[in-house]
């Protein structure tokens, strides 16, 4: 790594100020595991990092009435080890934990994740399944960005320059007694240290009688240039009795508003084949959560 | 940019001058000597250059240098007893012949001891999800789960 400025500073404000003295010079740094890599690669691009690693107040996950706050440097082995988050978002859960290692999880974050805008970052389908809203801040204030608008190209977020990501508000799919859970499925070569070839998430929630869903959201990554909400297996989920027909008609009507490419990791014939058995599987895990056994064919 | 920092090393208070753009690893094996803490993909993906901070198994090669003011860590030289005897998960290593080129040991056992210290009793999934971030090469991985989890009978 080359002559680099390396900041700690000891609160937000401290951290948007340097930023906005510093400009394009300067890039954040939460985890670093992706920051750092860059550094080693020596395309990092910048002369000055600035750590947010020890802001207490980016940290932690609290429940604010039916919606948890999750802040952005929460490292991904804090959400995998929080109970609350078990039981209420096991969606989020899943994905924590087939990220990267335990040596990764230890120091990578929700919001990095988040911030870097992969394609394939694993977090990001639980996170548009939950329909969480990005927090922002900086100098002029803070703003608010739903998951669903947050990603813009691979590698681009709707974060503007100087905007650090606070925490991620979600509203809790269980508030007010409804009967709703998620899954999350990551289809690699290998079970750790390795990125998703195609990931998908789905979160059902039950009509109140238990006899159909009544709301379903499902998003896949690496099937376009940001991870997407797939439109049509929500539909196809919605007032469906809650079966693995169900589940088939949702992966029968996927790739339409997909645009799955051929990569050095995968073929689009595959990714596209394993989006389908990732759909029914999850859906079923899902449903399995709730207490409902189907066996999908795939 | 350079800073004075202290920190805890294996043990031991330090006082060091640390780099803006310096890896933990770089600080350990290039200003502190400590050679026992490998380098293998530089890029986090490997786990050789895995080292314990205040209690949790990281990779020092993408962990800044400045990060680690006032924390405690401990790499493979903070394991055997200053008499030169060696820690139980070394014991069990050359035991279960977890070692063979040894590239990848340091690496392996931070990841164990990590574990060890904050579960003494893991269940084979737990050991083989707390080294997933280790790649070894020559051995299998088969006998080092095994001299993990019989680093952890001889456990009290």
């Amino acid at each position: 790594m080359q002559e680099i400025a390396y900041h700690r500073p000891g609160s937000l404000a401290e951290a948007l100020e340097l930023k906005q003295r510093l400009g394009e010079q300067a890039r954040f740094l939460a985890g670093g595991t992706d920051v750092m890599v860059q550094a080693h690669q020596k395309k990092l691009g910048c002369q000055a990092i600035i750590s947010l690693r020890g802001l207490k107040e980016l940290r932690g996950v609290r429940l604010q009435g039916d919606t948890l706050l999750l802040g952005a440097a929460t490292t991904l082995s804090q959400v995998l080890a929080d109970p609350f988050i078990s039981q209420h978002l096991p969606v989020l859960s899943d994905a924590a934990r087939v990220m990267g290692s335990t040596q990764m999880r230890n120091v990578a974050t929700v919001g990095g994740n988040v911030m870097s805008a992969a394609p394939s970052g694993d977090t990001l389908c639980p996170l548009l399944c939950l329909e969480a809203v990005c927090h922002l801040a900086s100098p002029e204030g803070t703003r608010q960005v739903a998951m669903s608008e947050m990603f813009l190209g691979p590698r681009q977020s709707a974060a503007r320059s100087g905007e650090v990501l606070t925490h991620l508000a979600i509203t809790l799919p269980t508030a007010g007694g409804r009967a709703s859970a998620g899954a999350f499925l990551k289809l690699s070569r290998r079970a750790a240290l390795d990125l998703a070839l195609i990931n998908l998430a789905v979160q059902l929630w039950l009509s109140p009688d238990g006899g159909s869903i009544a709301k379903a959201r499902v998003a896949a990554g690496v099937v376009g240039p940001t991870p997407l909400r797939l439109a049509e297996a929500e539909q196809a989920l919605t007032g469906a009795a809650p079966t693995a027909d169900a589940l088939a008609r949702a992966a029968q009507s996927l790739g339409n508003s997909c645009n799955i490419r051929d990569s050095h990791r995968c073929a689009a014939w595959y990714r596209e084949e394993m989006l389908r058995v990732l759909c029914q599987r999850a859906g079923a895990r899902a449903l399995q959560r709730l207490g409902i056994a189907v066996e999908v064919a795939a | 940019m350079k800073r004075d920092m202290e920190f805890m090393l294996n043990g031991q208070p330090v006082r060091v001058e640390a780099r803006g753009g310096q890896t933990l690893l770089q600080l350990l094996r290039d200003e502190l000597g400590l050679k026992g803490t490998k380098e293998g993909c530089g890029a986090g993906e490997c786990g050789a250059c895995t080292v314990v901070v205040d209690g949790q198994a990281l990779a020092s090669c993408i962990y800044p240098a400045l990060e680690v003011e006032g924390a405690s860590v401990t790499t493979i030289e903070g394991l055997a007893a200053p008499d030169g005897s060696l820690h139980p998960l070394q014991e069990a290593f050359v035991k279960h012949g977890a070692v063979q080129c040894g590239f990848c040991t340091p690496g392996q056992i931070m990841s164990a001891k990590a574990l060890l210290d904050a579960n003494p009793h893991p269940g084979e999934d737990e050991i083989r999800s707390a080294l997933e971030g280790n790649l070894c090469r020559c051995t299998g991985y088969h006998q080092i789960v095994e001299a993990v989890k019989a680093a952890a009978e001889e456990k009290p």
